[in-house]
């Protein structure tokens, strides 16, 4: 029998965080009853309120709850370059190398056939839509090193190779089959400053 | 219960995704245990070789524990060296996994389709034709799921297809010369049907006749389910 149908509801919840499974939903409900309620008011208070108010930007749909995010308001960005990562961590990642001076723009995902992910889902007609309308001259695709980032990548480039747009893509020396968020910030920033045209 | 060891399996990741923090969820296409879940722990950590190493695409020696349901990977050695798909070539890598995937029924062997899968990946890298090696993938499913038709004999009367003639298709029944109710194609070509019977897809009007064929077999495989790979050809 349950001691606290409650308690139950809120191991429950807990569980829906990455890496978290029954035993440490448990630790973590426990902790925040026993030790932590000062914390937990803050979270429940902050997480409320980050779910109504967090959005994604207009422009380049990254998380912000502005209408548009700080770097596509920043005016000393250079908005002839633009980036095109997969999520917004990858995004974090890129910023924190300190390479890159342009543009975002985020991705909802990858391509994924099997998932029923296609190109309106993750947001690609807005993308190209933001390209033509706004004199981009270097489209990056920062996609990751994955057979699905890869077909990402040429599916956006298939689409801007008659524009004049110059296409580049990042250098290898990614861990293959990884994600850019996880990569260091060195092998980033050098696969940044290494990056070629997309060869079809 | 002992557990179920597999060791020295010929596969085919055909699909991954993320599980928990540092894992990932293999679907994987193996030579004599056909299509199988499986998960690949700690692959996502850094510098593990799995991360790289368990990519659609990659031929690949797998172990794995288990009988039933998800299987708990133990082993990943790289097979054969291949090339890689690139741009249009990796649409069509990707629509074969996704027929493997929506079409082969988990756990069960179809040795036949795995080599027309590896056979079809091979063209694909090397070959100049993309389309050729999508209708021969496409026909060795349709026949191995039991769906094979004779593309040089008509099911209504038995006799022979004739070139000039022009013939039905029935994905249940296969070649006509008369249109029934399960008609999905009219006019085709009978000199079409015979290069394809023959293998023969080298001419342009056979290829064409060849397409519409697969798809009407295909989706009818598929019972209506829409096939995502197919936007990325647009
Ligand atoms: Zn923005």
């Amino acid at each position: 029998m349950s001691l606290s149908p409650l308690l139950d509801d809120l191991v429950d919840a807990l569980r829906c965080l990455p890496g978290v499974g029954q035993k440490s939903a448990q630790r973590m409900a426990f902790h925040l009853l026993e030790r932590g309620r000062d914390g937990a008011g803050i979270l429940a208070d902050t997480l409320a309120r980050s779910l109504v108010e967090i959005g994604r930007c207009d422009s380049c749909q990254t998380f912000t709850e502005a209408p548009v995010c700080a770097i596509c308001r920043d005016e000393r960005r250079d908005s002839s370059l633009l980036c095109v990562v997969e999520s917004p961590a990858d995004l974090v990642a890129i910023e924190q190398s300190g390479d890159f001076h342009g543009h975002y723009f985020v991705l909802l995902g990858h391509l994924s056939p099997i998932d029923g992910i296609g190109p309106a889902d993750i947001g690609i007609p807005r993308l190209l839509k933001r390209v033509t309308d706004n004199g981009v001259q270097e489209l990056i695709l920062a996609t990751n090193p994955t057979v699905e980032g890869e077909a990402t990548a040429h599916y956006i480039a298939d689409r801007l190779l008659v524009q004049g747009v110059s296409i580049t893509r990042l250098a290898n020396g990614l861990p293959v089959g990884g994600d850019l968020g996880g990569a260091d910030g060195s092998t980033l920033s050098h696969a940044f400053r290494g990056r070629r045209p997309l060869s079809g | 219960m002992a557990s179920h060891r597999v060791e020295q399996e010929p596969a085919w990741v055909i699909h991954r995704r993320p599980y928990r923090e540092t894992s990932l969820l293999l679907d994987l296409f193996s030579l004599n245990h056909g299509r199988i879940s499986a998960v690949a722990k700690g692959a996502r950590r850094l510098n593990q070789p799995w991360q790289s190493q368990l990519e659609p695409f990659l031929p690949l020696q797998l172990a794995w524990l288990g009988r039933t349901g998800l299987k708990t990977l133990t082993g990943a050695d790289p097979g054969p060296p291949s090339a890689r798909l690139r741009g249009n070539r990796l649409y069509c890598g990707l629509y074969l996994n996704e027929l493997i995937q929506r079409l082969l029924p988990e756990g069960e062997p179809f040795p036949a389709i795995f080599a027309g899968y590896m056979n079809a990946l091979n063209a694909l890298a090397q070959d100049d034709s993309l389309e050729i090696p999508l209708r021969r993938f496409e026909w060795c499913l349709v026949a191995e799921l039991g769906y094979g038709f004779s593309l040089d004999t008509l099911a209504d009367s038995g006799a022979t297809v004739v070139a000039g003639g022009l013939y039905c298709l029935d994905p249940e029944q296969g070649i006509s010369q008369l249109a029934g109710r399960g008609c999905r194609l009219r006019n085709l070509p009978g000199e079409d049907l015979l290069a394809m019977a023959a293998g023969d897809l080298s001419q342009v009007p056979v290829r064409r006749s060849a397409k519409r064929i697969m798809r009407v077999l295909v989706d009818h495989l598929l019972q209506g389910a829409p096939l995502h790979s197919r936007q990325l050809f647009q």
